[in-house]
Order: C-alpha cells, then sequence, then structure tokens
C-alpha cells in the first residue's frame, strides 16, 4: 500500500504532531526533577548545543584582550564568594546541595582545559542559558573578568596551599568584637588587613581614606549605583552599621595623606599632570583635580592612591572616549573623565600616586 | 511691549531697520497695486486704444524710466542705513563669548581691567558700544533684535558690533545660530540703563558680593566650596575663581538662570545645581544628584546672598 504524499496531509501531520506535543507538555508526564539528572542522549544534545553556541559566540563578540596575568587576588577573592559554593575550589569541596542540581557545576581544575581563554571570557561575561551559570555580576567591567579568566586558567594547576594564600589572610587584631571581625575578615582577603590592598594594581588602598568616601562606596555597591560584580557581592548584604564599623575601621589604618602632593614635578609629564591637578585645563574645559580632591573636602583622597588603580578607573569613566554625547553619563566623574586626554592618564595617575612619599 | 523683537526697538540701528523694513514693504505693496491695475487695464483695453507709438512711450516710460529713478531714489535713500555707527573713542566696550549654552560677558573698564559677569548684558543709554564677540566652542550668534542686526561668533576670530540704546528697559537676546542641543535655550536679558545709574552699577560689579551673613548662607558658601564649585565658576572675594562656567559673583542681580531660561530663584537654583543636564541638555555642566537635596538647597540660598 502506497499513501499519496499531499500538501494537505503533510500540513495535516504536522498540526497533528504539534498539538501531541503541546498536550504531552500539557499532560505533566515529563519529568523535570533534578534528582533524576539527564538522559545520556539529552544531556549529550544540551552540551553539544551549548558548545557550539560558546564557540561561535566567542568567535565573534569578545574583546581584543580576554585575559589579564596582572593579578588574581580579586578574582580569587570573589572566586571564593560567588563561585566556589558550586564550581569548589583547590582544597574546597563545592557545597554539596549545588552538587545535586542538573547539570552540577563542573569540577574547573578539570573542566578548565576544556575551553580557550576567549571562550572562558565569554561564559563568564554571558552566563549560560539553562544551566544555572549567571552572567558577570556587573556591566562595563571587562577588566574583572579578565582577571577571572586568568584565575580560572590557573586552577587546574593550582594547590590548595597557593589558593588559601590568595584568599585568606592573617586575622584582623583580636581586640575586635568577633562579630565585627567576621565582617571584616570577608574584607581583608583583598584588601589587606592593613587595608593597603594587598600590593594589587586594582585593589585601592583604604588605609586613611574619608570615612564618608568609603561608606559611601560601599552604599553605591550595596545599591548597586557603582559597577563591580566583585564589590557589589562584597557589599550586597552589609546593613548600614556594618558599612559605618567597615570605613571607620580601614579609615584609622595608615595610607593615602590628606594633604597636596608637594614633590617638584620632574619631568614634562608630571608637569603637565600637576597643572591639571592644581589648574585644570581651561581650554578644555577641564577643573582642577583639586577643586573637589583638596584637602579637608569631602571628595575620596587621591594623593598616595595606587596609580594602576586611578588610572583605571579614569578609563572606566571615560568609556568609549566619545566626549560630548548626551546619551552617556552625565554623573560628575564620567563627564569629568571624558575631558582628560587620553595620553594625561597615566601621567596624572602616577602625580597623584607619588604623594605617598 | 515686546522685549525681544525686532519691532519693538530701543536702539539706533534696529530703528533704521525696522524704518528700512516698513518702507520697503510699503513702497514695493504700493508698486505692486499699480502695476497689477496697468495689467488689468491692459488686458481689457480694446485693440488699437492707444497705437503703436503710445504704447512704446508707455513701455519706455512706466518699463524703464520710471523704476530706473524708483530704485535709484530707494537706494540713494536706504544706503546710509547700511553704513555702521562709528565707535567714538569714549564707547563702553563689551566683551561678550558665546559658549554652549550661555554667554561669557567683560566690560572693559578705563584703566585697562575687566569686569567679568555672564548671561545678562547692561548697556548705558545714549552712549555708544562697542560689543567684541567671539566664541569659545562653536559658532554661535549675537541677536539683540530691539537693538542691532545680528552678528555671528566664529571661534578664533573677534567680530564687531557698534550699537547704541535710545530707550531704557529690560530686553531680551538670543542665539541666533544653530550651536548643539540647547541652543533654543541659549538667550540673555538686556538692560538698557540711564548712564548715571549704568557707571553705579558697574562700580558696584567691580566689589566682591558681601560675604555671607547668616548661618545657612555660611553653610552653603562652606558646600560650594567644599563640592568643588569653585573649579569651574569664580566668586570674587573668594578661593572660587574658575572661568570655564559662568561667573557668579553678583549672580542674585541677575533676574534670570540659566541663560535667559528660567527665573531666578531658590528652588530654579537647586534644580540647575542637581539636575543640569536635563534642565539644558547638552549643557557642560555635569549632574549634582549625589548631593543631598538640602545640600543643594544651602548652596542655592548661598547663591541668593551674591548681589
Amino acid at each position: 500500500m502506497t499513501i499519496r504524499l499531499t500538501w494537505k496531509r503533510v500540513i495535516v501531520s504536522l498540526l497533528g504532531l504539534a498539538a501531541f506535543g503541546m498536550a504531552f507538555a500539557w499532560s505533566g508526564i515529563f519529568n523535570v526533577a533534578a534528582s533524576s539528572g539527564h538522559w545520556a542522549i539529552s544531556n549529550w544534545f544540551l552540551h553539544w548545543v551549548m558548545r557550539n553556541s560558546v564557540r561561535t559566540h566567542a568567535a565573534v563578540s569578545t574583546p581584543e584582550t580576554v585575559i589579564d596575568r596582572g593579578g588574581m587576588v580579586s578574582a580569587a577573592g570573589h572566586f571564593s564568594q560567588a563561585c566556589a559554593s558550586c564550581h569548589g575550589a583547590p582544597g574546597v569541596r563545592p557545597l554539596p546541595v549545588m552538587q545535586r542540581a542538573t547539570p552540577h557545576a563542573p569540577d574547573l581544575s578539570v573542566n578548565a582545559r576544556e575551553w580557550t581563554d576567549r571562550q572562558l571570557f565569554w561564559i563568564l561575561r554571558h552566563g549560560v542559558k539553562f544551566s544555572g551559570m549567571p552572567a558577570w555580576g556587573s556591566d562595563g567591567r571587562d577588566d574583572e573578568i579578565r582577571r577571572m579568566v586568568a584565575f580560572v586558567r590557573s586552577l587546574p594547576t593550582m594547590t590548595p596551599a597557593q589558593y588559601r594564600a590568595l584568599v585568606v589572610t592573617p586575622a584582623a587584631p583580636a581586640s575586635l568584637p568577633a562579630s565585627d571581625a567576621v565582617v571584616i575578615a570577608r574584607c581583608t582577603g583583598c584588601h589587606g588587613a592593613n587595608g593597603q590592598g594587598r600590593g594589587q594594581r586594582d585593589i585601592p588602598i583604604l588605609g586613611a581614606q574619608r570615612v564618608a568616601a568609603l561608606e559611601a562606596a560601599l552604599r553605591a555597591y550595596r545599591a548597586n549605583t557603582r559597577h563591580s560584580a566583585v564589590m557589589q557581592q562584597a557589599a550586597a548584604t552589609l546593613d548600614d552599621v556594618q558599612i559605618a564599623m567597615l570605613a571607620r575601621h580601614f579609615a584609622a589604618m595608615p595610607g593615602l595623606i590628606d594633604r597636596p602632593v608637594t614633590r617638584p614635578a620632574t619631568s614634562l609629564a608630571a608637569r603637565r599632570a600637576q597643572q591639571i591637578v592644581e589648574r585644570g585645563l581651561p581650554r578644555v574645559q577641564l577643573p582642577a583635580c583639586a577643586s573637589c580632591h583638596g584637602p579637608g573636602k569631602p571628595q575620596p583622597i587621591l594623593a598616595g592612591q595606587r596609580a594602576a588603580y586611578l588610572a583605571a578607573r579614569l578609563r572606566n569613566w571615560k568609556g568609549d572616549g566619545k566626549e560630548i554625547d548626551a546619551r552617556q553619563s552625565q554623573a560628575i566623574m564620567p563627564v569629568i573623565a571624558r575631558r582628560i586626554p587620553e595620553d594625561m592618564i597615566e601621567p596624572l595617575a602616577a602625580y597623584l600616586a607619588e604623594g605617598r612619599r | 511691549m515686546s522685549r525681544q523683537s525686532a519691532f519693538s526697538t530701543f536702539g539706533v540701528e534696529a530703528a533704521k531697520m525696522r524704518d528700512l523694513t516698513i518702507l520697503m514693504t510699503v513702497s514695493g505693496f504700493v508698486i505692486f497695486v499699480i502695476v497689477a491695475v496697468l495689467f488689468t487695464l491692459a488686458i481689457r483695453a480694446r485693440r488699437d486704444t492707444i497705437g503703436h507709438r503710445g504704447g512704446m512711450r508707455l513701455v519706455l516710460w512706466a518699463g524703464a524710466m520710471i523704476p530706473t529713478v524708483v530704485l535709484a531714489a530707494l537706494l540713494i535713500g536706504t544706503l546710509p542705513a547700511m553704513r555702521p555707527i562709528q565707535a567714538n573713542r569714549d564707547a563702553l566696550i563689551v566683551d561678550v563669548a558665546g559658549e554652549q549654552f550661555w554667554w561669557r560677558v567683560g566690560y572693559r573698564t578705563p584703566d585697562g581691567g575687566t569686569i567679568t559677569a555672564a548671561n545678562e548684558v547692561r548697556i548705558p543709554v545714549g552712549r555708544t558700544v562697542d560689543f567684541r564677540l567671539s566664541a569659545g566652542d562653536v559658532i554661535h550668534s549675537f541677536w539683540i533684535p530691539g537693538l542691532a542686526g545680528k552678528v555671528d561668533m566664529i571661534p578664533g576670530r573677534t567680530n564687531r558690533l557698534v550699537a547704541r540704546a535710545t530707550k531704557a528697559g529690560r530686553y531680551r537676546g538670543q542665539c541666533a545660530e544653530f550651536c548643539g542641543l540647547s541652543h533654543a535655550l541659549m538667550a540673555f536679558d538686556v538692560v538698557a540703563m540711564d548712564p548715571a545709574a549704568f557707571d553705579r552699577w558697574l562700580l558696584a560689579q567691580r566689589s566682591a558680593a558681601p560675604a555671607p551673613t547668616t548661618p545657612i548662607a555660611q553653610r552653603g558658601a562652606a558646600l560650594f566650596a567644599d563640592n568643588g564649585c569653585g573649579g569651574c565658576h569664580a566668586v570674587a572675594g573668594t578661593v572660587a575663581a574658575g572661568k570655564i562656567g559662568p561667573d557668579f559673583s553678583h549672580i542674585a542681580t541677575r533676574t534670570t538662570l540659566g541663560a535667559g531660561i528660567i527665573p531666578m530663584s531658590e528652588v530654579n537654583l537647586s534644580r540647575f545645581i542637581a539636575h543640569a543636564p536635563s534642565v539644558k541638555p547638552g549643557a557642560r555642566m555635569p549632574a549634582y544628584t549625589h548631593l543631598a537635596p538640602a545640600d543643594v538647597a544651602t548652596i542655592a540660598r548661598y547663591l541668593e546672598t551674591l548681589k
């Protein structure tokens, strides 16, 4: 017997199949239980789709530089606070409850070898649908993702001792109340027990910063108005009392200096930086840094801050470099940073950092 | 009376231009009516009404001679209007620079100094004023319709406009060359004053505003300094000496805010301080939304004392 294929029959069959599919979904027979895991074939298919997607998108939509080996402390700290509960870490088992997810997060000491730097960057930046892997906690912070790529890349060869050295520092002095010490210990992993940022290029010096400036920063991170996946994660659960305590704790340490940079500028670049700090560049409508960041003024102290941190912060505000664009942020520092000539960012940061000595 | 109209004039040049405009319009209309009447008669007239010879004579007189005489008379009569007013030796020199989107104003004093102001031009009635017009960023155009014609302000060069006011009063000027998002929000007040009153006013401008006396104004002055307002704005007699934005030394004597767009009041000052980019899209001043509203209002209270 032969069945003649007509348009009408094809369409009716397809509609029938669709109706059957909908009826199956509606019936609830399909089991979404995580406890039962995936069939081998669905596991293969889902991973195949995911790998293909990551390969294609990583190839076409990642920035030129995707890895920054300049310092892994902040990435390690973020990993321990945000990632290790699912993925585990060297010497740290993932939380048992997270391993009961379908799919459960892979062990990166094995799995990281399967991806290129570019693909790791893309996964960290965008997350993976249906897998529970979230996107990066903040937009516009590719610099943080680059450091995390370097950290994940080094996981397969990292010993538990090396990992502990990255995320833990000597405990805070015992004179503090125990409840405060716990909160402070969450900060000192990256910022150091002395508030100096453990010598990391990307971590600012907190010691001797103004209490109000530290409080404002923590509040802004908590409210998601200041962007950093690392700091937003760290500040998310702090209450006002804890924020005030932390600000006082770190502000009381030595570090930044609340007086103008007095070191005589030696090079031409340093002299131009000094001019921007003290008088600004009226020609490009750039006011002096010192008009806001001066001794006794409420704005954050810059003198003595880490140069690499200052430069990165200015670049982040500057964005794509378009200066006059009403659609860009009109908040004060983005507006100011866009007026700083690109070739003056490094000298300016270096000049302000000089104030340390 | 309109404050910004080329027909309600308070200056010599604008009055001449208004008279010229009226003369040309009326004359043009009269001539048009005459031509239309002749045209109608010509169409309706019977053949051979005036004959070939009469027709040629009409073409000669009405088509060549009369227009030549009328146009020559209009030309000779109106040419003097093109002659600019000469700036005499005791002319008041006023520098005005267009900026996005405000006006930097400087009055030159006989001793070689300059008194800086912004967004308001005051001139003495009867005295010749020599405007030196420039621009800080893009091309703007300086236009006080009631006083004189418009003159472009071009970055890198100084244009001159000589004018003389004839009637005291408050008037208004406007940027007349598209210069960016807030071009339409770039106006200014013009005050033509009795010469004696003007001299007194100029003398008062030379001295600093009195130091704030009330606690709230003193606190506003401290906030003004702490938040770096002086990096862009100057207040004579204080450490604030910025030249990037408008001078605030006597801001409270001006009746409008934001280059002639909103009335001067504490509420409007606060609104401008906190939300300049939305009050004036494209303005170079950043938003100060990070300041507490009470602090913003306190700064506004301080600015209100700068008379």
